[in-house]
């Protein structure tokens, strides 16, 4: 289950932890995200879409694997709740934000966060999902927060506080 | 009987190989695919009767005669065969082996209950005569008149058709004479002969009837005396075909009305002609001397002499009272056919058994002249075999002289001898190296080859295939599947894999407990395999094969599997674990609890298995041989036993090594490396010791108890045994060679480290190490006797917050809670030094967190962690955190340094101290943890990231998910606070499971041994 808060503005907001994802009009927020993905799909013509926070590439088919987690069952898992609720296809598009590498000199060091981009990219092209704007991969911790009723805003925040928007 | 004495164990061993023969084809006989299996059954059957009564065993023989009347039966299809039947035959060839053994041990084969099976066996005989005896089961196969079996030299009458010789029944005279031009008269003839018995019954046959069915000069002419009660319409129905050319008909002069055939076709009669057989007939008398003891037997050796030269077609009395029965006076009177000699056949009967004799040619043909007495089957059928399976046994000893039977105490002195071969070898070698004497190392290098050449070929005559010990299987799984009603498919793979004939003794008993406990508690009944969907039949599968040097052997079926929650249960009542344990332990260590002495789930402890003698058992006597067992189940699927077994024990490819100058052999299989003690320096940990090899810590074994402590350190030997390394430091590595292993030897008992000892020829004895005992002894033991608590697990712990189901148990998290408390005080210590002012530290918590809900146990406020990776001495592994919020950053690093502006930006000086105190609290830490918990972790050189800790943390946690891929971690946090200076730290360990369970065991080790 999603937290939602309520922030300054009366909205509420969802807040997706690791693994988790939200698909509906609400403002939707991910903390943390490292090598982590905070995968948007938006529908523009009904103001909806889904945000998951994915954290690797890929699933191993296990039937309780939270979907959010991998990219490949977060991908599937938004595009299904949101054709449930209207949308199609046709007019889902993607932005991407994270996948940063923090760590480097770990040994085993994976490139967690490249393979992920690696992985959402593959994944959405292949449904030819466009991935309109992304903000991917260097060493910096992410924040992202998600107004689907706004354009599909997407709001990227890091630790030194500086915020762009994608 | 000294003669006897000399043939006893040729006799064992021929009546075993006779007994397994029968045995194997019993059960192939039972599955019905092989119509061959009989006549292999009664030429071993036969045979065995015959040896055990030359030598003299009478009750074997007795056994073996009964066995034999059953198997006739059988072969003449007279006997169906159902389970029961093969039970009570098995049973027989029980009693045979047991009579073997005893043979073996020096009896003479008495059996107590022998009167008893031969009773079983009898029992099972199809009556002809007057009286009808309660025969069990026994419906006779009819087969449809018209279809042929193939005659290959067997017999195969028709149904017996049981008549009551009441009113009704008439004789006839029938004279047959076949048609010319018919193809195979043997088959047409026997087609006739099977379709009148259809009928009735022939009492008598003109020529002999196996003459009829098989000898290639049967003339095509028949006469048969035939009784029914058909009526003569019907007889000649039958005989109305065009394979017959001419047929005679007359009935025997009694009253007894026609019973009406359905069709009456015009009768053919042509009176035919007889022809005369080959050979004389000789009418032959005899009477056995009344001081002779066992008549019986005597008269049946006589017997079967004559029958080697021809065929006995009449005898009085009848032939089982002859051979069996006590009334039999000694008299017998006889028709002998042969092409033999009179002189010949009288030679016979001049034995000094027998007191009178007479033999006379007879005159006329026997056809309606001699009383009757013989019956159609039993005896005569027995008899003309006996004389068909002597044949092919003589044909088949000409072909067996390629093998030779060798005693194993002869081939054990061999090998011994070339072992000694080998021992001298290596000391000419090393004569030879001293001396330098070039045709000293010529002649050497081919005696060594020719000693190299004569090892491996004793080594593989000491192998031997695995079938020795599978043979004896397929029965005992058909018994047993039998006995529980289950449906078993056995299915047998790898036989010829082959193993040194030590290991192999020693695998009978595991594996066939293994089996039994796959029948018993593994592969349901029908019913309930069908009810989950299953095939009725479930799989058993045995298979062997070789992997690199080793055999692997697996035992698996398609059972249910192992409940984990039985054993988790049986074992709490049991008092093998206490509940904390058993909380959190995984299924594949409950499937371990099964190894543990004194554990069965059976409900009911059967007789085959679960008497919970059984699986640890077998993981001793496994690990006796050098071998180890593992066992994998899939609920509802099955289970799966792997074995794996070093094919030989005794020559070994070793490294010699000194330690301070003392030598030593490790064998090669357990080197994984050798490498140079510079290029890789000795790390301390605590009390231990370790090396940084490649990414990879090594734990490092100082074997100063065996050797002393050397001074002259230069080599660095990497040991492995299974996945487990370890190393060793050497002064020098000499060489490797060849050795003979010998154990150690009583005297000295068993020695903690050595495997034994060998003597590479110079005379100096060199132990030989035990890697395995000495990486285990460095390892964690498995500390599974818990502190038996028996308290209740909480749903919520003290200090352990569970968010999920994941569940840590109260013991644990005491564990954990502790290492932390020591962890951090040091921690706090060194801190405490450094900024020479109090630290307090908090109680640690444990927090077992969903990783959704990560956010929630850390502010996400810019903070500085310095990372670790850490490494445990086998494969956990995971990370320690130093975490610093943003505003202590720069008040730490003040006091460090020197400085005192508050009111800056974190600069790389920041960094530095930041990571320099990361650095020494994290080594505090870790070496706590060594020094006092036995805990060794290594941590690897720190990455440092000012960043939100949950990006970092979550960045952490995927490197280790991709691995673990569960939705849980363990997070342990300690807040470290120096309220002087408003300076706050936290130190968080991120435990991979592995590590987890590796500081578990470590601990319980600990408190078990502290007391």
């Amino acid at each position: 289950m999603n937290e939602t808060i309520s922030v300054n503005d009366q909205r509420e907001v969802i807040i997706i932890g690791i693994g988790e994802w939200s698909t509906g009009n609400s403002v939707m927020t991910s903390i943390g995200l490292g090598s982590c993905i905070g995968l948007v799909i938006h529908d523009d013509t009904k103001k909806i879409g889904g945000l998951a926070h994915v954290m690797l590439p890929k699933s191993s088919g296990k039937p309780n694997e939270r979907a959010g987690k991998y990219a490949d069952t977060a991908v599937e898992i938004l595009i299904k709740e949101l054709t449930q609720k209207g949308s199609k296809i046709s007019n889902m598009k993607a932005k991407l934000a994270g996948g940063a590498s923090m760590f480097q000199n770990f040994s085993g060091n994976l490139n967690i966060g490249e393979r992920n981009a690696e992985a959402l990219r593959a994944i959405l092209k292949d449904l030819s999902i466009p991935i309109i704007r992304e903000d991917l991969g260097g060493t910096i911790g992410r924040t992202v927060t998600y107004y689907p009723k706004e354009n599909g805003r997407y709001v990227i925040r890091q630790a030194d506080g500086t915020t762009r928007e994608i | 009987m000294s003669d006897l004495d000399a043939y006893r164990s040729l006799y064992v061993a021929e009546s075993r190989e006779n007994l397994e023969g029968i045995v194997s084809n019993l059960l192939i006989l039972e599955k019905g695919t092989d119509s061959h299996a009989i006549d292999e059954i009664f030429r071993s059957a036969h045979s065995l009767k015959g040896m055990s009564a030359s030598m003299g065993f009478m009750h074997m023989e007795e056994i073996c005669h009964a066995l034999e009347d059953v198997f006739s039966q059988i072969r003449s299809q007279k006997l169906d065969v159902t389970q029961s039947l093969v039970d009570d035959l098995l049973g027989g060839a029980d009693d045979i082996e047991q009579m073997i053994d005893e043979i073996e041990a020096g009896g003479d084969g008495q059996l107590d209950h022998k009167d008893q099976r031969v009773k079983t066996l009898k029992k099972w005989l199809v009556q002809e005569g007057e009286d009808k005896k309660p025969t069990p089961v026994v419906q006779p196969v009819v087969p449809e008149p018209g279809i042929a079996e193939e005659t290959t030299g067997d017999m195969y009458e028709g149904p017996s058709y049981e008549q009551d010789f009441g009113e009704g029944c008439r004789d006839y005279t029938l004279d047959i004479v076949l048609a010319d031009n018919v193809d195979n008269k043997n088959l047409r003839g026997m087609l006739i002969l099977q379709n009148l018995e259809s009928i009735g019954e022939i009492t008598r046959f003109s020529p002999e009837r196996d003459i009829i069915e098989d000898d290639e000069n049967f003339s095509g002419t028949i006469s048969l005396v035939f009784r029914t009660n058909a009526g003569e319409e019907a007889i000649r129905t039958i005989l109305n075909i065009s394979d017959i050319k001419s047929s005679d008909v007359t009935g025997v002069p009694k009253t007894s009305p026609v019973i009406p055939t359905p069709e009456i076709p015009e009768p053919a009669l042509i009176p035919g002609e007889i022809q005369s057989e080959k050979g004389t007939c000789y009418d032959i008398r005899i009477e056995i001397s009344p001081s002779v003891d066992s008549k019986n037997l005597r008269s049946m050796l006589l017997l079967q002499n004559l029958e080697v030269l021809g065929s006995i077609t009449e005898i009085s009395p009848k032939r089982d009272i002859i051979e069996d029965s006590s009334t039999f006076d000694g008299t017998i009177s006889l028709t002998l056919r042969s092409e033999s000699s009179k002189d010949k056949i009288e030679s016979l009967l001049k034995g000094s058994d027998v007191r009178t004799h007479s033999i006379a040619v007879q005159e006329n043909l026997p056809v309606g002249d001699i009383t009757p007495s013989f019956s159609v089957e039993g005896s005569d059928e027995v008899s003309l075999s006996k004389f068909r399976s002597t044949t092919t046994e003589k044909v088949e000893k000409k072909r067996e002289v390629k093998n030779i039977r060798v005693d194993i105490d002869r081939l054990d002195h061999m090998m011994n001898l070339v072992e000694d071969l080998v021992i001298n070898r290596g000391r000419l070698e090393q004569i030879a190296q001293e001396y330098k004497i070039k045709e000293l190392d010529e002649t050497l290098n081919m005696v060594g080859r020719s000693v190299s050449d004569l090892q491996v070929m004793m080594m593989d005559i000491r192998m031997i295939p695995l079938n020795q010990i599978f043979n004896r299987f397929p029965r005992t799984v058909r018994d047993i599947a039998a006995k529980e009603g289950k449906e078993v498919d056995f299915v047998v793979e790898g036989g010829d894999t082959e193993l040194d004939r030590s290991v192999l003794d020693g695998l009978n008993d595991p594996l066939l407990h293994l089996i039994r406990n796959g029948l018993d508690h593994g592969i349901e009944s029908p019913e309930v395999r069908v009810a989950n969907g299953k095939n009725p039949k479930g799989r058993l599968k045995l298979s062997a094969s070789r992997d690199k040097d080793n055999v692997v052997i697996v035992i698996e079926d398609d059972g249910c599997g192992v409940n984990v929650e039985k054993i988790k249960k049986k074992a709490l009542e049991r008092g093998l674990v206490s509940e904390d344990v058993l909380a959190s332990m995984s299924d594949q260590d409950a499937y371990d609890l099964l190894f543990q002495p004194g554990f069965s789930t059976a409900d009911k402890i059967t007789d085959i298995s679960g008497r919970g003698v059984g699986l640890d058992v077998v993981k001793t006597t496994i690990a006796s041989l050098q071998g180890t067992i593992k066992l994998e189940s899939f609920p509802g699927e099955g289970s799966r036993f792997e074995l794996v077994l070093p094919p030989t024990m005794a020559i070994v490819m070793v490294m010699m090594i000194r330690i301070n100058g003392k030598r030593c052999a490790i064998p090669i299989t357990n080197v994984a490396e050798v490498a140079s003690l510079a290029a890789f320096p000795i790390q301390n940990i605590g009390n231990g010791e370790g090396l940084l090899m490649r990414d990879e810590i090594i734990v490092l074994y100082r074997l100063d108890d065996m050797f002393g402590r050397s001074k002259k350190e230069e080599v660095i030997v990497v040991l492995q045994n299974v996945e487990k390394k370890g190393a060793i430091i050497a002064d020098l590595i000499e060489g490797q060679q060849e050795v003979v292993i010998k154990p150690l030897s009583k005297f000295v008992g068993t020695c903690e480290g050595v495997s034994g000892v060998t003597i590479p020829g110079d005379g100096e004895v060199v132990p030989v190490l035990d890697v395995k005992a000495i990486l285990r002894e460095g390892g964690q033991k498995a500390g599974r006797k818990a502190a038996g608590s028996g308290k209740r697990v909480k749903k919520v712990i003290k200090n352990v917050v569970t968010d999920t189901d994941l569940m840590i148990s109260e013991q644990q998290a005491d564990e954990l809670r502790e290492l932390g408390n020591i962890g951090a005080a040091h921690a706090a210590t060194t801190l405490s030094t450094i900024l020479s002012t109090m630290i307090q530290i908090r109680v640690p918590e444990i927090i077992l967190v969903n990783l959704a809900n990560l956010r929630n146990y850390l502010d996400d406020v810019k903070a500085a962690m310095v990372v670790f990776q850490i490494q445990g001495q086998i494969k956990g592994d995971g990370y320690l955190i130093i975490h610093i919020p943003e505003d202590s950053i720069i008040r730490l690093t003040n006091i460090m340094i020197g400085t005192t502006e508050t009111n800056r930006s974190i600069d790389d000086m920041d960094r530095s101290a930041i990571t320099e105190i990361g650095n020494i609290m994290t080594s505090s830490f870790l070496d706590a943890c060594a020094t006092l918990l036995s805990i060794i972790m290594i941590p690897s050189p720190p990455s440092m990231v000012i960043d939100m800790p949950h990006a970092a943390l979550q960045s952490i946690i995927a490197t280790q998910e991709i691995r673990e891929n569960v939705d849980q971690v363990v997070l342990f946090r300690t807040e470290l606070t120096c309220s002087m200076y408003e300076i706050k730290a936290n130190i968080i360990l991120l435990p991979s499971k592995s590590l987890l369970q590796e500081i578990f065991a470590r601990m319980e080790n600990v408190i078990a041994t502290a007391g």
